[in-house]
C-alpha cells in the first residue's frame, strides 16, 4: 500500500483516543461497583451503545458478510435475530434484574443468581466457570478478526497485528473499567454506524445496484434469493444449511443463548436510570437492523462482484470472510480504506473489551471476594480484577497466534454452553416462582455436559439437521423443571425479593 | 422487488417492521 504513512497516523490516532478515553475514564475509578458496572450512571445512548456493541463482534461483522457471501438471503435471519437479541436482553432481562439490583446493589449477574437461588456457593462458583471459560474461547476468536483486519489491510504481520490490538484494548479496560468499556462503545458505535452507513451504498451501487445483485445469486442457485434453503437431510449443498429446521435452532440460539450471555445482560446493571428501559430495546434494535443489514447486503455485493469478475478475493480458506474489506477496496478510492478498516476494528475491540471485564469480573467479584478473600477492599478487588484481565488478555492472545484448528468449532460450542447453561435458570428464575435452587444448578450442569457430548457428536460423529445446542437447551429447560418439581419451593420472602413471576413489571 | 421474490421481500421487510411495533407497544405500556 502506497499511503503508509497516513495508514499509520490513522491507527494511532484511533488507538490513542482509545488510550485517552480509558485515561480519561480511570478518573472515575473510586470503588469496585465504579470499576465493573460503572457506578450504575451511563445515560441513555451510552448505555444502547455498551449493549449493541458487546453483541456486534468483530466477526459477527465480517463473518456475517461472510455468510451472506456464501448463503444468500436464507441466513438474511441472523440480521434480524441478533438485534433482536439486544432488545430481548434489555426487556426479557435486563428490566426486572435491574429493579432488584437497584435495591441489592449487585455487580455481576451472578449475584443475581446467588440472591434468587438463596444459595452461596455452588451456583454462583458452577456459573463463574462457564463464564470464565466461554468468555475466553470467546475472546480468542475476537482476535482472528483483529489479524484479518490489520494484516490485509495495513499489511501488517499476523503477530504484531495481533499484539497492538489485544495491548491496546487491555490498558484501556484496566485503566477505566466499565467507564472505559462504555465510553469507547459510544466512540467507537459511532464509528460503525458512520461508517456502514457511508460504505454501505458505495458498495452497493459498485456492485451494479441491488436487482442486478439479487439476479446474479439467482443465477448461481435460485434458492440464494429464498427465505430458506429446501428442508433436507443432509442439506442439498454443503452451504444450504439454513433450511426451515435449522433456522428455528438457530433462532433460539441467536434470540435467546446471545440474549443471556453475562456480558450482554450484565450491562443492564449499569444503566443510570430505571426509565432508560422503556425506549432503549426499540433503540436498540432500530439502529442495529439496519447497519447490520447493510452489512450482509455487502456480503452479497461481493458475490456478485466475484460472479462479474470484477473482484477478486484472497486465496486463503476462510476467503468469504474478507467479502466485506473486499467489497470496501473495490468500492472506495485506496487512500480512505485505512478509515474503514477502522470500523471492522472498532467491532472487534468493543466485543472484546466487554468479554476480558466479565472475566475479571467473574473471578475477582464472585470467586476472589465471595470465595477467597470475603474481607479483600474493592482496591484489592480491583487490583485482582486488573490482573486477571492482563492474564487473560496475553494468554489468549498467545492462543491466537497460531490458532488451534478447532477455534471457529470452539466458539460456536462456546456460545450453545452459553445457551445451554445460562438461559434456563436466568428465564426461568425471572419468570417461575418454582424454579428452585437444586433445579437451577442441576439444569445448569446438566446443560453444560450435553452441549460439549452434542457439540463434540456434531463435529465429529455426525450432522445434525439442526444446531447442537437446540438438544442440550431442552435437556437443561427439562431437568430443571423436573427437578424443582421434586425439590422444596424456594421461600416466599425470597421470591417477592427478587420479583420473581410470571411478569415484567408487576406495575404494568 | 429489487430482483426479490415477493414473498422473500415481504418477510425481510414486514419481520424488522413487525418486531419495531411490538417494541413499540413494549415501551408505551411501559410504567416507570
Amino acid at each position: 500500500m502506497g499511503n503508509s504513512i497516513f495508514n499509520l497516523i490513522i491507527i494511532i490516532v484511533y488507538f490513542l483516543s482509545l488510550l485517552l478515553i480509558g485515561y480519561a475514564a480511570s478518573k472515575k475509578i473510586k470503588s469496585t461497583s465504579d470499576f465493573i458496572v460503572g457506578g450504575r450512571e451511563l445515560n441513555f445512548w451510552v448505555f444502547v451503545m455498551l449493549i449493541i456493541s458487546s453483541c456486534a463482534s468483530g466477526m459477527s461483522l465480517l463473518g456475517s458478510a461472510g455468510l451472506g457471501y456464501k448463503t444468500g438471503w436464507p441466513t438474511i435471519w441472523e440480521q434480524m435475530l441478533v438485534p433482536l437479541a439486544c432488545a430481548l436482553s434489555i426487556f426479557l432481562f435486563g428490566t426486572k434484574i435491574y429493579r432488584v439490583s437497584q435495591k441489592k446493589n449487585f455487580v455481576t449477574i451472578q449475584d443475581y443468581l446467588s440472591l434468587r437461588y438463596n444459595s452461596t456457593r455452588s451456583i454462583r462458583t458452577l456459573s463463574s466457570i462457564i463464564v470464565i471459560i466461554v468468555s475466553t474461547i470467546y475472546l480468542s476468536g475476537q482476535y482472528t478478526a483483529i489479524s484479518i483486519t490489520m494484516g490485509w489491510l495495513f499489511k501488517m504481520p499476523h503477530e504484531y497485528a495481533l499484539l497492538l490490538g489485544a495491548v491496546v484494548v487491555m490498558l484501556y479496560v484496566i485503566l477505566g473499567g466499565l467507564y472505559a468499556v462504555a465510553w469507547t462503545a459510544l466512540f467507537q458505535g459511532v464509528i460503525i454506524i458512520a461508517g456502514v452507513l457511508i460504505v454501505a451504498p458505495f458498495i452497493i451501487g459498485n456492485a451494479g445496484g441491488l436487482t442486478h445483485i439479487n439476479e446474479n445469486l439467482a443465477k448461481i442457485d435460485p434458492n440464494m434469493l429464498a427465505l430458506a434453503y429446501p428442508q433436507a437431510h443432509p442439506p442439498v449443498a454443503p452451504y444450504a444449511f439454513a433450511t426451515p429446521l435449522y433456522l428455528v435452532s438457530f433462532a433460539i440460539l441467536l434470540g435467546l443463548g446471545l440474549a443471556s450471555a453475562p456480558h450482554i445482560v450484565s450491562n443492564s446493571l449499569s444503566a443510570k436510570r430505571y426509565k432508560y428501559f422503556k425506549w432503549a430495546p426499540l433503540a436498540a434494535f432500530a439502529v442495529y437492523v439496519v447497519v447490520f443489514f447493510l452489512i450482509k447486503i455487502s456480503g452479497y455485493a461481493a458475490r456478485s462482484m466475484v460472479y462479474d469478475k470484477t473482484l477478486t478475493l484472497p486465496n486463503v480458506a476462510n476467503a468469504a470472510d474478507y467479502s466485506f474489506i473486499a467489497a470496501i477496496q473495490a468500492a472506495m478510492p485506496e487512500f480512505i480504506w485505512p478509515v474503514f478498516a477502522i470500523i471492522v476494528l472498532s467491532a472487534v475491540l468493543t466485543t472484546t473489551d466487554s468479554l476480558m471485564l466479565r472475566i475479571g469480573s467473574s473471578f475477582s467479584w464472585d470467586i476472589y471476594k465471595k470465595y477467597l478473600k470475603p474481607d479483600a477492599t474493592d482496591k484489592q478487588i480491583n487490583n485482582v480484577n486488573r490482573i486477571v484481565i492482563v492474564v487473560a488478555a496475553l494468554g489468549t492472545m498467545l492462543a491466537a497466534i497460531k490458532p488451534p484448528e478447532l477455534l471457529a468449532w470452539l466458539i460456536w460450542t462456546g456460545i450453545g454452553i452459553m445457551l445451554s447453561t445460562f438461559v434456563a435458570p436466568i428465564l426461568f428464575g425471572l419468570y417461575w416462582r418454582r424454579t428452585t435452587k437444586e433445579g437451577a444448578f442441576w439444569g445448569m450442569l446438566s446443560g453444560l455436559v450435553a452441549a460439549l457430548v452434542f457439540g463434540y457428536l456434531a463435529k465429529f460423529v455426525t450432522k445434525f439437521p439442526v444446531d447442537f445446542s437446540l438438544f442440550s437447551f431442552l435437556i437443561s429447560v427439562a431437568v430443571l423443571i423436573i427437578v424443582s418439581l421434586c425439590t422444596k419451593p424456594t421461600p416466599e420472602n425470597i421470591l417477592d425479593e427478587t420479583e420473581t413471576g410470571f411478569f415484567i413489571n408487576k406495575n404494568s | 422487488m429489487f430482483g426479490l421474490p415477493l414473498g422473500t421481500f415481504l418477510g425481510v421487510t414486514l419481520t424488522p417492521i413487525a418486531i419495531i411495533l411490538a417494541l413499540t407497544i413494549w415501551a408505551l405500556s411501559f410504567k416507570e
